[in-house]
């Protein structure tokens, strides 16, 4: 009994997955608990591991395909079983005893359900229609059956429900077979939709059509948005198989290249047109003295061997300066503000394609060692897309760090519902008056951004200073 | 030529009429055929005006009906013999078969045994198991003879013309239930050629060979799928079943790719089989999209009981079933 792989619903709010990688390929053996593929959400890649032991009877959908969430995607059974779409054994898996008789008597071969995807529809075999009409006398006067003895009954029992083709002969009528040798296609590669489970002229058509190839969904769907023929395009897919990639690649052959949106860009784009459009929002600029803070690192990397990461120390700056802004620490809600306990603070990592912001939950507690290492693992893990569901949910407020690119200023978008989030920006060398002497410090310019509905400007420039006192006596950020 | 409509009966005495008229040589025996008219009324008047040496009554025997006619035919006359039922023929089957349709090849030639056996044949009326078979097939295997089933009066006359003027034995099969059906025929002289195949109908999406009384009843089928789904069913008649102008039937299925064949008689051994082995022996095998599809009588006798007697053959709604199914 063949058991369903579906798409998992990793989150609440998961709709839709993405394949990204099959780690185990039909006719591969999978024990319970072992990772079977990968998939990809707008949030973040997980594996789905096997729910059951068994054989990997077939795979409904390739890598780069987007799947609703709880839909079949595959099938776990018995070696050799057939997979209960009706789908063929992919080749090179173990296949159920041929019959041949089946195709050696001429006036029985006719033509059999190849897939057992209807075992039950024997009665309308080839044939059996072929006595008029529905009515058959009960009981013929002569006791003889009306499809006796030539009838479809002497078809050989059984052959309707043997399950896969296993004799290598594609059911197809002989239009079909002219045809596709004619296209020079594969008779195993076209989809059958005859009435017997046959290969019909029109599915030799719709193959030479779409190229003859087999053809992953998305692709199709891909190629057809781009008027690109599939079967130009070289499938590099299971089998030859052309799917999402090949004609992504193919498009981006030409001039003007066309990627259709990550799960993850279609979050960003949807999250950041929100926050620009619904958002009445402010960003406050303040300079800061960051010499004590770069001091105070260097020291302690000296004398501990470990270097905190700067973001940490303004991690729990920030995470200070909220435990005494409530404000800050809320969101609009119709006619309430909800504000939230917990100082759960998102920090934006950035990736090769989008941004991802883990949250660190209560960034005020522990030290700084330990808060430094809890945002180390979770950068890490978002950048190889490891971070579970519930580690990319729920912050109160969030930080973002250009300073390593150069960045002096500039105005983050808020991630809604937050009511704010701070810019970090390159440290730069400055001179000043210090008591009537000219020494050099290091300043860096803080920007943080407001939802104005929630925060106004002057609390805004409270908590900007606060966080900037922390900067500036960086000692206490230690206790 | 002016057309008229006149019935199938009348087309069939109009064709034995105007050929008695034009040759002395052809006259017209069988049971009851002459101050009765026949059976069905077919030869009604025809004794008052060409007598009773042209329009024989005979006595009830099949054999002695054959095998005069066979004689008859052999030295030098065109008889024209009536089977009051097709059934019945069986009784004279060694005559047409060892007689009749020996005597121009064992003579190497120099014998022609013109001569026509006209029975009507099919189901439909009630007549029960011994008055209302379809057996063509039964003449089909029998070399030297033709077997003609036509399936409108325009094609009855036609084709009664063209098999009275025939030097070969001809097996004409009139159908029972089409002798009261009208159609238009024209006045006046003219044939229709003996195995020629019609289309009685084009299409693209199938072809439908069928003859006798299932013609009228496909087309009326391949209209009504037509205006309902917009399938078009090609519909052939061969109209001379042997020798069988298998010509046109194989080039309309190359073009349709599937075929389905529609008699009244019993399926198994029946005339069907050998189209549909015509078909597949042929190059239209490689066009066929679809198995071949016989719809025919089922395998019993016609029963007495007027709604099992309807559905021992084909009807309407098994054939637009059958078709449908196929195209499918």
């Amino acid at each position: 009994m063949a058991t369903e792989i579906i798409m998992p619903k990793a989150g609440m709010a998961m709709e839709y997955g993405t394949i990204t990688q099959w780690l185990k390929q039909p006719g591969d053996y999978v024990e319970a608990g072992e990772p079977l593929l990968e998939i990809e959400t707008d949030k973040v890649s997980m594996e789905v591991e096997a729910e059951t032991s068994g054989y990997v009877l077939g795979i409904l959908y390739d890598s780069g395909d987007e799947v609703a969430v709880t839909e079949v995607i595959g099938y776990i059974g018995e070696e050799g079983e057939p997979m209960p779409s009706g789908e063929p054994m992919p080749s090179g898996a173990p296949s159920p005893a041929v019959a041949p008789s089946t195709a050696a008597a001429p006036t029985t071969a006719v033509l059999v359900p190849s897939d057992g995807r209807d075992a039950s529809g024997a009665g309308g075999a080839p044939g059996a229609g072929g006595a008029p009409g529905s009515v058959e006398p009960a009981g013929s006067p002569l006791g003889v059956s009306p499809d006796s003895p030539a009838g479809p009954s002497s078809r050989p029992a059984g052959t309707a429900a043997e399950g896969p083709r296993s004799d290598g002969k594609t059911p197809a009528t002989p239009a079909a077979r002219r045809a596709a040798a004619a296209a020079g296609i594969d008779l195993p590669d076209i989809e059958a939709t005859g009435r017997w489970g046959e290969v019909r002229l029109r599915d030799v058509e719709n193959a030479a059509t779409a190229g003859a190839k087999r053809v992953s969904p998305v692709a199709r769907r891909l190629a057809q948005i781009h008027d690109v023929q599939p079967d130009s395009v070289v499938g590099t897919g299971p089998g030859g198989r052309v799917v999402k990639r090949d004609v992504l690649g193919h498009i981006s052959a030409d001039a003007e290249t066309a990627v259709p949106l990550t799960p993850m860009r279609k979050r960003i784009a949807e999250r950041m047109s929100k926050s620009h459009t619904t958002i009445p929002s402010v960003t406050l600029e303040r300079e800061t003295d960051v010499s004590a803070l770069f001091e105070l690192r260097a020291e302690l990397a000296h004398e501990t061997g470990t270097s905190l990461s700067l973001t940490t120390f303004f991690l729990r700056a920030t995470a200070l300066a909220l435990t005494g802004a409530p404000r800050m620490r809320s969101r609009i809600e119709g006619n309430q503000l909800i504000e939230r306990r917990n100082i759960d603070v998102g920090v934006a990592v950035a990736l090769e394609d989008g941004l991802i912001v883990p949250v660190v939950r209560d960034a005020q507690t522990g030290t700084m060692g330990q808060l430094d290492g809890r945002l180390k693992s979770l950068v890490e893990r978002a950048r190889a897309g490891r971070l579970e569901t519930d580690e990319v949910q729920n912050a109160v407020f969030s930080i973002t760090n250009l300073g390593m690119f150069g960045i002096t200023a500039f105005t983050p978008l808020i991630n809604p519902p937050e009511a704010g989030i701070l810019g970090i920006t390159a440290a730069r060398e400055r001179l000043t008056l210090d008591d009537g002497a000219v020494v050099a410090r290091r300043v860096l310019t803080l920007c943080l951004t407001i939802d104005h509905r929630i925060v106004d400007g002057a609390d805004g420039a409270r908590f900007l200073s606060d966080i900037a006192g922390h900067i500036e006596r960086p000692l206490c950020l230690l206790v | 030529m002016s057309q008229r409509e006149i019935t199938y009966a009348e087309a069939i005495r109009e064709a034995m009429s105007e050929e008695m008229r034009r040759d002395p040589a052809v006259f017209f025996m069988g049971e009851d055929i002459g101050v009765y008219g026949g059976a069905f009324g077919v030869s009604v008047g025809m004794i008052d005006e060409f007598g009773p040496d042209r329009v024989r009554d005979t006595p009830i025997s099949e054999a002695v009906i054959v095998g005069a006619a066979a004689g008859a035919a052999a030295t030098g006359t065109r008889p024209i013999a009536e089977i009051q039922f097709s059934d019945f023929l069986g009784i004279g089957i060694d005559q047409l078969a060892n007689q009749a349709a020996k005597m121009r090849y064992m003579f190497g030639g120099n014998a022609s045994v013109p001569m026509v056996i006209r029975a009507p044949a099919g189901s439909g009326t009630g007549a029960a198991a011994q008055h209302s078979q379809s057996q063509e097939a039964w003449y089909c295997h029998i070399p030297g003879i033709k077997v003609v089933t036509p399936s409108t009066p325009y094609d009855a006359k036609g084709l009664l013309v063209s098999a009275i003027r025939d030097n070969n034995p001809v097996v004409f099969l009139e159908q029972k239930l089409l002798y009261r059906q009208s159609g238009p025929v024209p006045e006046g002289d003219y044939t229709v050629p003996l195995c020629v195949s019609e289309t009685k109908r084009p299409g693209r999406d199938m072809t439908v060979i069928t003859w006798g009384r299932m013609v009228s009843m496909v087309l009326e089928v391949a209209q009504k799928l037509s205006s309902e789904r917009g399938m078009e069913i090609e519909v052939i008649d061969p109209r001379t079943l042997m020798p069988l102008d298998a010509g046109p039937i194989i080039a309309s299925v190359k073009r349709t790719g599937r075929a389905m064949i529609v008699h009244e008689a019993v399926r198994t051994a029946g005339y069907g089989g050998e189209i549909a082995a015509t078909i597949a022996d042929s190059e239209a095998f490689f066009y066929l999209d679809a198995p071949i599809r016989r719809v025919a009588g089922l395998d019993v006798p016609i029963p007495y009981n007027p709604h099992l007697e309807r559905n021992a053959v084909p009807t309407a709604e098994s054939i637009e079933s059958n078709i449908l199914e196929l195209l499918e």
